[in-house]
């Protein structure tokens, strides 16, 4: 037994010191850091999103942000204490019950005063509308400025800062009103920097008034009337904007002045960073506001009959696909789809356009399919006896899927 | 070792790609004009270089994050709500992290109609200013963020509000290209492995 005891303890021994004499290396990490060190991504964008602090600074072009004076928000404070004591009651039952609903018009009211021009000033930065119009000068909006086109009788369909509006809401002159001394002069433009058919860092310009006396926009000097917004088919969602500009002095505008009844795209050429460099003495721009349009049937009405052209229409490219290197031996991919993946385009569309002139017959009319569906049923009939590799092209070709699919050759 | 490999590369930022439409597919129609805009040549590429249209459209490829990254980045806009001891805000929050709409009790125009600033009517009301804020600036869908936020009773008339106010509580899927076999080798093409030491592009469309 002993003995026994002694070779089994050896063994142990030896498989411990065995066990001890393992190949051990230092960890290797792919690119060098270790995870504590390596960056997050908020970090990445940090560091691709740092500027200049001198360089990259935003200029205030604007007038000066006026702050609320502070002793006169204590004493309404203290107005608010004594007038929530009077009706604690009721306002308390209200909250219990659920039934307190903030008028949301008032709360409006003093939120254009206050709070406004800090939001709308982070939502044209949002935008891009100092990157696109100014170069990245900024100014905040020191006069509200309220906007409206008619929608009905009843209703008014407003500009805000970014909200959506048809285009055949905004066919006609929109209504513009501001609060202003009737001494000072003014200049209000609409341009859009998302629409120009020929250089895209240009705008069209759709409307200019200037001289503006207070806020009687009638009484102003208008320089280019007022074109309806034609965002182009296909080309998603673009920016008009209003701004309004202050000026010190009654401007001689001969320079900017349009045609009458200007309808030439070419003369509508316009771009705000020129048009307020060559007056920046005079002008100070003071409140912006921006609508964003999609395409709409009215667009081409305005195409046909307004600006006198045939109507462009555009199609969103896909950026190409991405394709990992190709392999030996892929594991659990059909051999004959993951070849077709790396094959040239062109020879596939070869074998297509053969297979399709095996049925056609020039002298005869191409034959109407009745009933698409059929080729289902042919291709369960063949694919039951061809071998399951050979299935899914088979589905694809009767299906018209992948590049069978000729529809695209086809524009409307 | 080489378990860390990317398999896509993929610019950070969206906002660098802008809607791109190629002569391929542009057309006109209509009679032929007679007015001054009879010759006017028109751009085959055209560039909407709104920051925002491609989110609209749902184009822009969204940030995914990790596998198993809770809070999820898959957004574009985000909805927040924020109840601590002395306010009650709710904000609506960009995927590069800025603010796009806030409200807040802190705001003295919504304060002073309010009995107390962090009861349920508050967060209440808070819900539809912040939608009609919303409205306003062109945000009509946002992402719903941290869900446990939501399960209060605050929180519940929050969201209630904000769906009363025609804010959608959903995000549109992203609109992704339909596969299709064989590459173009002699136009635009990205494969693996062929340009490692060459810069990465921002824009992959050419």
């Amino acid at each position: 037994m002993s003995q026994a005891m002694k070779r089994l303890k050896s063994v142990l021994q030896n498989v411990i010191t065995v066990d001890r004499q393992q190949v051990r290396t230092k960890m290797y990490w792919p690119r060098k850091i270790e995870p504590e060190e390596e960056k997050t991504h908020a970090q990445r964008i940090a560091e691709m999103k740092q500027t200049d602090p001198e360089l990259d600074k935003l200029i205030n072009i604007g007038f000066p942000v006026t702050k609320f004076d502070r002793t006169e928000r204590k004493k309404m404070k203290h107005e608010l204490k004594e007038s929530i004591a009077e009706k604690e009651k009721e306002l308390e039952r209200a909250a219990r019950t659920r039934t307190l609903n903030v008028p949301l018009e008032e709360v409006k009211k003093i939120y254009t005063q206050e709070m406004q021009r800090f939001h709308w000033k982070s939502l044209a930065e949002h935008y891009g509308i100092y990157r696109d119009l100014f170069d990245n000068a900024m100014f905040y909006q020191c006069v509200n400025m309220d906007i409206y086109y008619d929608f009905d009788e009843e209703y008014v369909s407003k500009v805000y800062i970014g909200n959506r509006l048809k285009p055949s809401e905004v066919k006609s002159k929109p209504y513009v009103e501001y609060t202003a001394d009737p001494d000072t002069w003014w200049t209000i433009a609409m341009t859009a920097p998302d629409s120009h058919l020929q250089d895209n860092n240009m705008e069209y310009l759709h409307w200019l008034i200037g001289n503006i006396p207070g806020n009687d926009l009638d009484k102003g000097e208008e320089l280019c009337n007022y074109l309806p917004p034609f965002p182009v088919r296909g080309t998603g969602y673009h920016r008009y904007v209003f701004v309004l500009y202050k000026q010190n002095r009654k401007i001689d505008f001969s320079k900017d002045k349009r045609p009458e009844n200007c309808t030439s795209l070419q003369d509508r050429s316009f771009s705000t960073l020129e048009f307020y460099r060559s007056l920046q003495d005079d002008l100070t721009p003071a409140s912006v506001n921006l609508f964003q349009s999609d395409w709409d049937e009215s667009v081409r009405d305005t195409f046909w009959n307004i600006l006198d052209m045939k109507e462009p229409r555009f199609e969103f490219k896909h950026p190409p696909p991405y394709h990992p290197l190709q392999k030996w031996y892929p594991h659990r991919q059909p051999f004959n789809l993951y070849l077709d993946r790396y094959r040239d385009i062109k020879d596939l569309n070869e074998e297509v356009l053969k297979d399709r002139l095996k049925d056609l017959k020039p002298f005869e009319p191409p034959p109407q399919q009745k009933y698409p569906v059929l080729n289902m049923i042919r291709y369960k009939q063949i694919s039951g006896v061809q071998p399951t590799w050979r299935r899914p092209k088979l589905r694809h070709k009767y299906l018209k899927e992948m590049h069978w699919n000729d529809s695209e050759d086809k524009i409307i | 070792m080489n378990f860390l490999t990317l398999r896509i590369r993929l610019p950070l930022f969206s906002e660098a790609l802008t809607c791109k439409c190629i002569g391929k597919q542009f057309s006109t129609c209509g009679v032929l004009g007679s007015g001054e805009n009879k010759d006017y040549v028109i751009n085959p590429d055209f560039v909407n270089r709104n920051p925002r249209n491609l989110e609209q459209m749902a184009l822009a490829r969204k940030r995914q994050g990790w596998k198993f990254q809770s809070p999820t980045r898959e957004y574009y806009n985000k909805l927040v709500f924020d109840k601590t001891s002395k306010h009650t805000s709710g904000k609506v929050v960009h995927w590069t992290g800025n603010t796009v709409v806030s409200a807040s009790t802190k705001e003295w125009a919504i304060r002073r109609h309010l009995y107390s600033v962090k009861d349920v009517s508050a967060a209440q009301n808070i819900g539809s200013i912040l939608a009609q804020r919303c409205l306003e600036a062109g945000v009509s869908c946002v992402f719903l963020g941290e869900k446990e936020n939501f399960t209060s009773e605050a929180g519940m008339s929050f969201l209630k509000a904000v769906e009363e106010g025609c804010i959608s509580l959903q995000e549109p899927d992203v609109v992704e290209a339909e596969y299709k076999p064989g590459i173009d080798y002699g136009g635009p093409k990205r494969l693996g492995g062929e340009d490692k030491d060459t810069p990465m592009k921002d824009d992959y469309q050419f």
